[in-house]
Order: structure tokens, then C-alpha cells, then sequence
């Protein structure tokens, strides 16, 4: 796989997910989940894609070399970078979906918000790390 | 580097010490006992814990400590004397002087281990932390201890705390007898102090200790019935207070209390400040220092007593023709206690009221269905597990959008005229709380005046899926108090 495809499919990836959970927290701001508080929940999804959509999206619309576009990709890099997104999003997804679970436990959606927000930081600093090793990768 | 880890280790019990939650006020009596099995302690060579215990209250300054040990023995042994060979004048010894325990701590030492490597421990201590310990595969010493306060007038045991301490041999230091209860408390021997097994167990019961007073917000001025030993609700203003929006002097003002002025804790507390109701409905924060208990205190401290006037509820009515006419209190309580066993309810409390005749009865907070009748799962105050895939979607969609209802059953011979304050779901915890669980027997049996008259208020909540996760008090769109009168069977 040349290096363009996987940028691409890394791309397409980060959309899909984004968008995904992006159209469920809206649903859920919409249904009266969130009460009055639905900006909380906005935030908190908004912090765990932008920045790694926002790489992506850069790479999508710069005009690399054809040597560079052509040249197959670090296999060890792109895998990583897929490994560590699925996980994320994964986890973004998963922490949305199965609230009503969690708030049978006792745990509400706001405290989830806020015990999850520096892990998913963390997570995604990896990402955004793993996906630029891909991205930069002999420019 | 020894001598170092010594030291370390002596800081760090030092710190624990320190560590130890003190109140402001006592909350009552306590015993303390040992647990049951008493393999724990002896294996090591330790006292029985209920001796560390009592240093460990008394530091504490939380309860008045009774002696039901060696103490009482002697004491008895003093009161026979009395008994059998005459006391002389004005001796300070007689009948009716020993004070009853409020509450009964029992302690425990669950496993005590010199040299775990985490696996014998880990079911206890959880799973992520044993097996940590497991993967260290180094030599540990570790304790796991169990604390249990037990109301010993409802017998409901009303708080349990597990402590755990562990600390390898390479980071804890042999050293000799540190005497870290030195000084005001004394030393508490029976191994605690001078081995490191001792240590560790009391480390462990500290921790329990510590969780166990925050957790029943002890510490807290003004809180005393958070144990439910006494209902303090309503305080007065023992001079012009400033109530202010934040716990601290620049605060800015809401509005200055009069002497006299009636205020009802919300049971928040920062230092010297605590967040009040005042009767106008406002809450603000106010100093302490600068407020008595209320009338409801002064007047009997055994029973608890409601808000009077109560809060404003969503709707009231008069039931009085609903129940036959009685000789006593006693006897309306008995027939507002058999239908509301009818209904389900049968978890209720019991309060006074600040009339001479009367009493109040609330049950517990109940979930409603979309039509003003008892949820499928009534009791849950939580989200309820969802029954099925639609009723999942709904809830990831909608959250929890319940309806509850606490019902407060007032007997009295004077109009119950709420006033102004929206009860809050503070209030409604405190009653469920503080409640006796049956109606006290002076009150039952009271006479009954023929002017006495029974009045049902119900107060409704709704869930706004707000960040505060608390009910909200709904008077606007509640159902009509007919809706609950029928559900009753009143007339």
C-alpha cells in the first residue's frame, strides 16, 4: 500500500467515527439527555477527534510529491496508527452508547465526561503522534 | 539507609496520625467491640483491636466512648460494692447514671499477611490491586481491616469502611517502638506500635476509620443528624448574619438574618460556613458561629423532628374523614402506617411535630410512571436497567426522565401552613435518614384532641438530566392531589 492510500484510509476512518458519534450526541442533545447541560457533552466529543481529524484533513488537501504519494508506506507505522485509532474510537463510541448501562451502575454521563477526559487525552496524543509519523513520513 | 527507611516509616505513620478526621462536636455514644473472629489479631501476637479503636475515636473527638470491657467489669464491681456494703454520703454512684451507646463500631482484621505476594489478597483487595501485587512478586506486609457502625436504636448499620495498608519490607524500615500515639493519647501497646505487622493493621484501620467519619460527614459542623442520632434541621440566627453567595467573607451579600431568624442547613459545609434555606426561600451561605439549634432540638432530643411549617409541597389536602376517630396519637399513626402497608409502602418515618399534638409520617422517595402511578420499579432511584432494546434507545436517547413522589402524613392539631421553601432532594435524603422507624412512644401515647386533624402533602420531583443529577421539586406541572388521594383510597 503507497503512501496515499493510507493516508486516505486513515482519513476516511477518523469521518466515519466522527461523524458517527457526532450524530449520536446530537440525537441524544435533541432528546433531552443532557437537560440543559448539552454543551458539556459537545465538548468532551468535539476534544476527543478534532485534533487528529484536523492532521488528517491538512494531509488530504496538501499536494505531496508524486514521489512521496507513490512510495509504500511504513507498514509498522500504518498498522500502529489503525491499532491505536480503532482503539480510540472504540472507546469514544462505547462511553456514548452504552450510558444507559453505565447510569444503571450509578454512573452518570457527566462524571463519565470527566473521569475519562485525561485518558482519552493521553490516548489521543498517541494517535496524533502515530497518525504524523505516518503523514510526515519522508516529506 | 536503614535508619532512613525508619524514619520514613515513622513520618508516614506520623502523617497518618495526623490524618485522622477530627469534629467539631460529638455525635453520641459508641462502643466498640471486636469482630468475630478473632484469628486476625491473635495470629501476630496483636491486642484485640477495639483497644487501638478507642485511641483512635477518642483522638477523633467524634463520639463519647462507653466502656462495655474491662472498664464496665471494674465499674460494676465498684456499683456491687456500693450495693452490698452501703455508699457513704453523697457518694456520686447510683441508678439510672449508666449512659447507653448510641452506636456499636465493630472492628475486624479480615487478613493480616507477613508475606503475601498479593495473590492471597487480591479477592479482597480487588482485582486490578492484586494483581498488582501479584505481578511485584516481592515481600509484603499488608492488612486488610473492616469497620462497622451500627445504630443500636434502629439496628440498621448504617456505614462499613474496609481499610487496606500494605508496604513492602524494602520501603518500610524495622526500627523500634516509634510511640506514634505518644503524647495526649498514650501508648496503645498489644503490638501495634513496636512491630511492623501492628503498624501496618493500624494503618489499614485508619484508613477505615477516616473513610468511615468523611463518608457520614462528620466533620461537617452542624450534621449531627447525618448518623441519625439526632434531626437537626432548623437553627436560628443568634444575631444579625450576612448571607452571602460563596462561603467566604467577600462573598457577595444576599441579605443580612435578623436575630431570630429561622434558617434550615442544606448539610453543605466549607470551614465555618454553612449553606443555608432561609424562610423567604433564599440560600446563601452564612457563618456558623452565629447559629443555635432550632426549637426542634431544645424541645426533645431523642426524636427528630420535621421542618415546621414544612416546605412548600406540590399539593396538600385534608384527609382527616379518611380515618376513624382514636383516643391517641397512637392510633392514627397505627392506621396511616396499615394503609399505607396496603399500598406498598413499608419503609416509613416518623417525626414530631413542633405543635403539642402531633406527628408526621414520610415514606420514602418513590418513582412514578408517566400517569402519576407507581413505576414497575418504584424503589429505584436510579436509572432503572432498561427492559429491552427500544427501551435502551430510548434512555442513550431521552436519559432518565422519571417522576417521584415522597408522601408526608401530618397529624396535628394545627394547620401544617408551609411555607415559602421548595423542598429540595436534600431534604427528602434527611428524612429518610434521620425518620425514627416507628413513632415514639411518648408521642403514641399522647391524647388525642378532637380538633386533631390529618393532613396528606405530597411532594413531586421530576429528573431534568441536569449536570447536578438532583431531583428537582415540580409544583407546576405536578399531577392533582385527587390523583394521589384515590390511588390511597381516600374519599
Amino acid at each position: 500500500m503507497n503512501r496515499e492510500k493510507a493516508v486516505r484510509h486513515l482519513f476516511i476512518l477518523w469521518l466515519v467515527a466522527a461523524c458517527f458519534a457526532t450524530l449520536c450526541v446530537c440525537l441524544q442533545i435533541l432528546g433531552g439527555r443532557y437537560g440543559g447541560d448539552g454543551q458539556i457533552a459537545l465538548n468532551w466529543l468535539l476534544g476527543q477527534y478534532t485534533p487528529v481529524l484536523s492532521i488528517l484533513l491538512a494531509a488530504a488537501f496538501s499536494e505531496p510529491s508524486k514521489k512521496w504519494r507513490e512510495h509504500p508506506v511504513n507498514q509498522w507505522k500504518f498498522r500502529w496508527s489503525v491499532a491505536i485509532s480503532a482503539f480510540q474510537i472504540f472507546l469514544m463510541i462505547s462511553f456514548i452508547i452504552f450510558q444507559p448501562a453505565l447510569n444503571a451502575l450509578g454512573i452518570t454521563a457527566y462524571s463519565l465526561f470527566e473521569s475519562t477526559q485525561a485518558i482519552l487525552l493521553v490516548l489521543q496524543s498517541v494517535a496524533v503522534a502515530a497518525i504524523g509519523s505516518v503523514i510526515f513520513d519522508g516529506r | 539507609m536503614k535508619a532512613r527507611r525508619s524514619e520514613a516509616a515513622l513520618h508516614a505513620m506520623k502523617q497518618a496520625i495526623q490524618d485522622v478526621p477530627r469534629c467539631a462536636s460529638k455525635h453520641g455514644t459508641i462502643t466498640i467491640v471486636d469482630g468475630d473472629d478473632p484469628s486476625g489479631w491473635t495470629q501476630y501476637q496483636l491486642a484485640p483491636p477495639a483497644k487501638l479503636l478507642k485511641v483512635l475515636v477518642q483522638r477523633s473527638g467524634c463520639f463519647n466512648l462507653v466502656d462495655r470491657g474491662s472498664g464496665l467489669e471494674t465499674a460494676s464491681r465498684e456499683r456491687a460494692i456500693g450495693g452490698n456494703l452501703g455508699l457513704r454520703r453523697r457518694a456520686n454512684v447510683g441508678q439510672g447514671q449508666i449512659k447507653a451507646a448510641d452506636y456499636v463500631l465493630v472492628a475486624e482484621v479480615q487478613s493480616a499477611n507477613r508475606n503475601a505476594s498479593g495473590n492471597a489478597v487480591g479477592g479482597i483487595v480487588g482485582g486490578l490491586v492484586g494483581g498488582l501485587l501479584g505481578g511485584i512478586k516481592s515481600r509484603k506486609l499488608e492488612a486488610n481491616t473492616v469497620l462497622s457502625l451500627t445504630n443500636v436504636r434502629t439496628t440498621e448499620t448504617i456505614a462499613v469502611q474496609e481499610g487496606y495498608a500494605a508496604k513492602n519490607d524494602i520501603g518500610f524500615g524495622a526500627g523500634g517502638g516509634v510511640g506514634f500515639f505518644g503524647g495526649a493519647a498514650g501508648a496503645v501497646g498489644g503490638g501495634y506500635e513496636n512491630t511492623d505487622i501492628g503498624r501496618i493493621v493500624t494503618l489499614s484501620f485508619i484508613q477505615a476509620y477516616a473513610k468511615m467519619v468523611i463518608e457520614l460527614k462528620l466533620t461537617e459542623p452542624g450534621t449531627k443528624g447525618a448518623v441519625g442520632a439526632t434531626g437537626s434541621t432548623v437553627f436560628v440566627a443568634q444575631a444579625p448574619v450576612a448571607m452571602r453567595t460563596v462561603p467566604s467573607a467577600t462573598g457577595k451579600v444576599i441579605g443580612t438574618l435578623s436575630a431570630g431568624s429561622v434558617v434550615y442547613p442544606t448539610r453543605r459545609a466549607s470551614g465555618l460556613w454553612w449553606e443555608v434555606a432561609d424562610q423567604s426561600d433564599r440560600i446563601g451561605w452564612v457563618l456558623s458561629t452565629k447559629l443555635a439549634p432550632g426549637m426542634d432540638n431544645a424541645s426533645n432530643s431523642e426524636e427528630p423532628f420535621l421542618p415546621w411549617p414544612p416546605p412548600r409541597p406540590s399539593s396538600m389536602g385534608e384527609v382527616t374523614r379518611s380515618f376513624g376517630r382514636g383516643a391517641l396519637l397512637g392510633e392514627y399513626g397505627a392506621q396511616i402506617k396499615a394503609l399505607l402497608a396496603r399500598k406498598g409502602y413499608t419503609r416509613l418515618h416518623y417525626f414530631g411535630v413542633r405543635t403539642p399534638n402531633g406527628f408526621g409520617i414520610t415514606t420514602d422517595i418513590e418513582r412514578l410512571d408517566a400517569e402519576g402511578k407507581p413505576h414497575a420499579k418504584r424503589w429505584t432511584l436510579k436509572t432503572p436497567p432498561p427492559g429491552g432494546f427500544l427501551e435502551y434507545v430510548d434512555q442513550l436517547l431521552r436519559g432518565d426522565t422519571g417522576r417521584f413522589r415522597v408522601l408526608l402524613f401530618i397529624v396535628s392539631d394545627q394547620d401544617p401552613k408551609p411555607n415559602a421553601y421548595l423542598a429540595k432532594q436534600v431534604d427528602l435524603e434527611r428524612w429518610r435518614d434521620s425518620g425514627g422507624v416507628v413513632l415514639s412512644g411518648e408521642t403514641s401515647r399522647r391524647p388525642a384532641p378532637s380538633t386533631l386533624k390529618v393532613w396528606m402533602l405530597v411532594y413531586e420531583f421530576v429528573v431534568t438530566n441536569s449536570k447536578s443529577a438532583e431531583l428537582i421539586a415540580d409544583n407546576d406541572g405536578a399531577f392533582p392531589f385527587s390523583l394521589h388521594s384515590r390511588f390511597l383510597g381516600f374519599q
